[in-house]
């Protein structure tokens, strides 16, 4: 049989500003190690769904049932005591924040900002803390003797992989990538796709990537949801959408690529 | 013998919602199987679905109706009924498909692309390189260009790397659409005693060639998808 | 009513909302409980917290010694302890031993306190974190939750950038095992003193509106590293009055050409000390 490990399970979930609809009756699993995409328009619903996921806001309905511990049964976030899920978005996931100001602490070091995650997991000894987090900066290829530089002089593409180091440093089940390769070069792009692919591959990571670059999703992801005015219209595995998309919107958004 | 595929009154009609939602009747009511060391063509003329066929048995084209079951481990796996990650599982041990055109992971050398297919196998050893080396040999590639990430390749050598990347691994199921097209009588003969040794152990082979010749030295039966289309 | 005011200056309702805030303080060691911070005759930053947490708890038997810095004899000092005199009329004293509250302005004395003593520090600023996290919503949470990585954080950026940490007052401590807490700008020579001090520690913020505490007998330990532990300052020369060397010294300037002299900042320690 061919089994995994399933670490969400998100059931008919809601939430409106007010009248106004952020995204509306989405249900979706996610396995351990996938990669899942989220792409539509501005306006779709995306980030609202994004937000309730990651912990930052409490959705008006619906469930999200996450895995904490394999032994036992899912449990939904949108239950637990605020306490408990801060813990959660402390370890268990993370979200690399589409403007690095929103993830990192931009005067604090790099390797501060990694600590800072690595401290939460009790451990209160100053040199193993660095050695961990010049190995994450390793892993993630970031130059080690920027160590104790301030991430506000870095490059775009050099916050990102900070926030992922931060992130993985804890040993996450999910990580959240929102716009990951926003305002980036092409190149640089290139560059921080390939190391977050082996990152995922070698980690067994599970992601979910929130864009509305389709090149960067068919690179990355294995399924794919498209959303539109808060709803999913389609989803599946990611090259059968793409290739082969069945709802009037997605047909739209895959002959809207530019062929290079 | 079981099947390793089976087809069940498969049908595939698309649907072009910005088109004033015309309907393309492609393919329907097609029952199909294919057994281990087998070798079928599919035949047909241009546009009657040879292509569109091989991709929803690949999964990666939705049918309209009917079911495909894939046999691997002993075990039927209903393709429509799969979760996602069961169809990436089944790609990755159960099918390997040699596409028409090479789908371009930019950055990686070629010596990696090929490597990377025993990495998702789990069967990456210390004598893979030998392994590795052996069949980009084999294939025309020449030393001086593994490092090379395959993009400026040309047509020919670009299909060579995808058929290494194919047959390096241990799939029970190959689908090989127009695997010799881009290649010269030399390599043309190289890539078909790759396929029959494949054969040899019991691999089950789908294949779209074109060309009669060079079809009828490695397939053991035709499949015209002519008889299952509408016009 | 003494000369126009009320015992103490304050009315007794208010003295009465302080107190209470008191007490709750001192069930939650080192938690900082707001309170309604009066009008008082001297501006922020001046210690009107500590004068307000001291004119609640002072009665008529109490003998108060007001220091600044260590020093009873600095015009901080000598004004607040005026402004005592004429509101309540009560003993000072200038004598450690003596005093049953002793209102202070960045140190601890020296000579050890007792059960019937009470410590009132006057702080700026009550907040640990606020300098790392400026929301009150978010440090009110991190406190909740103890969730205190940030303040290892601050220690870790000063030892890569330093080598050691360089904080020297007001150096963070963990009360009672629990929060996090300001000393008020201490030196990190006086932390080790309110480890288990026998005398009650009052802390008041008046800009802030805070009030927090350290009942006696309570655990204080001062943050660090295992690899990098705590450590106070230490000099290599001894009181130039005294001879003392193991007490907290000011370094002063004493001519143009920049010599310097080292002397005892308890004024009254120092003094008692070169008595005997």
């Amino acid at each position: 049989m061919i089994v995994k490990d399933k670490i969400l399970e998100v059931k008919n979930l809601t939430h409106y500003y007010g009248e106004q609809v952020g995204c509306e009756d989405i249900s979706f699993d996610l396995y351990q190690g996938e990669i899942l995409g989220i792409v539509g328009e501005s306006g779709s619903g995306k980030s609202t769904l994004l937000k309730c996921l990651s912990g930052q806001i409490s959705p008006s309905q619906g469930m999200i049932n996450f895995c904490i511990d394999k032994s036992q049964p899912l449990q939904d976030l949108c239950k637990i005591s605020e306490q408990k899920k801060r813990a959660l978005m402390r370890k268990e996931w993370g979200i690399v924040q589409q403007n690095p100001r929103d993830g990192l602490r931009l005067r604090v070091s790099a390797g501060g900002n990694i600590a800072e995650r690595i401290i939460n997991e009790e451990i209160k000894n100053y040199s193993k803390i660095r050695n961990k987090a010049l190995e994450w900066m390793d892993k993630t290829e970031m130059e080690k003797s920027r160590i104790d530089d301030f991430p506000l002089n870095f490059s775009g593409g050099m916050q990102q992989r900070l926030q992922i180091s931060k992130i993985l440093s804890s040993n996450p089940k999910l990580v959240y990538m929102d716009e990951p390769t926003g305002g980036l070069d092409v190149s640089v792009q290139a560059k921080l796709l390939d190391t977050i692919t082996i990152i995922v591959r070698d980690l067994n990571v599970s992601m979910i990537i929130v864009s509305h670059d389709l090149a960067v999703v068919k690179f990355l992801t294995d399924k794919l949801l498209v959303m539109k005015s808060g709803k999913v219209v389609e989803s599946g595995l990611t090259d059968r959408v793409l290739d082969d998309p069945q709802h009037s919107y997605t047909q739209l958004l895959t002959s809207s690529i530019l062929q290079v | 013998m079981n099947p390793s595929i089976k087809t069940t009154n498969l049908q595939k009609t698309f649907t072009l919602h910005n088109q004033n939602s015309t309907e393309l009747k492609v393919l329907k009511n097609i029952n199909f199987s294919i057994s281990p060391g087998e070798c079928v063509a599919l035949t047909g003329k241009s546009g009657t679905g040879k292509s569109t066929f091989l991709r929803m048995l690949y999964g990666n084209y939705l049918p309209t109706a009917g079911s495909i079951e894939i046999l691997y481990n002993d075990t039927y796996f209903d393709l429509m009924n799969c979760l996602e990650h069961q169809v990436i599982y089944l790609r990755k041990h159960a099918i390997g498909y040699v596409s028409q055109f090479l789908v371009v992971i930019p950055r990686v050398s070629t010596f990696d692309i090929v490597s990377n297919t025993l990495k998702q196998q789990n069967t990456l050893e210390d004598n893979s390189n030998e392994k590795i080396s052996h069949l980009l040999e084999t294939l025309n590639i020449k030393k001086n260009m593994w490092h090379l990430p395959p993009m400026t390749f040309s047509g020919g050598e670009q299909q060579r790397v995808n058929i290494a990347k194919t047959f390096i691994g241990n799939y029970p199921i190959l689908f090989l659409d127009e695997p010799t097209s881009a290649l010269d009588k030399e390599n043309t003969e190289i890539v078909l005693e790759l396929i029959k040794s494949k054969l040899n152990k019991n691999v089950a082979i789908i294949t779209i060639i074109h060309d009669a010749t060079i079809r009828n030295q490695i397939c053991t039966r035709e499949f015209n998808l002519e008889n299952f289309t509408e016009v | 009513m003494i000369d126009g005011f009320n015992f103490a200056y304050l009315d007794e309702a208010t003295k009465r909302m302080i107190r209470r805030t008191i007490l709750k303080a001192i069930c939650i060691p080192g938690y900082q409980c707001p309170f309604g911070g009066r009008e008082m005759p001297l501006a922020y930053g001046w210690g009107t917290g500590g004068i307000q947490v001291t004119a609640s708890i002072i009665g008529i038997n109490d003998t108060l010694k007001v220091i600044d810095q260590g020093a009873d004899d600095t015009t901080n000092a000598i004004s607040i302890k005026n402004f005592f005199k004429k509101v309540c009329k009560i003993e000072t004293t200038e004598d450690t031993e003596k005093a049953t509250i002793i209102q202070t302005r960045h140190r601890i004395p020296e000579k050890k306190l007792s059960e019937n003593q009470i410590l009132v520090y006057q702080v700026p600023q009550p907040e640990p974190l606020r300098r790392l996290e400026p929301k009150e919503q978010e440090t009110r949470k991190l406190h909740a939750y103890e969730e205190y990585a940030l303040m290892h954080v601050k220690l870790y950026e000063e030892i890569s950038h330093f080598g050691s940490v360089i904080k020297t007052y007001a150096y963070p401590v963990r009360t009672n095992k629990r929060y996090i807490t300001d000393p008020s700008p201490t030196p990190k020579f006086d932390n080790p003193k309110m480890d288990f001090m026998e005398a009650l520690q009052l802390f008041g913020a008046g800009r802030e509106r805070r009030i927090y505490a350290i009942p006696p007998y309570t655990s204080v330990q001062s943050l660090d590293f295992e690899d990098h532990p705590f450590q106070i300052q230490t000099w290599d020369e001894r009181c130039d009055i005294c001879g003392s060397n193991n007490s907290y010294l000011d370094e002063i300037i004493i001519n143009d050409k920049g010599e310097k002299k080292f002397i005892c900042s308890d004024t009254n320690y120092c003094e008692k000390n070169l008595k005997t």
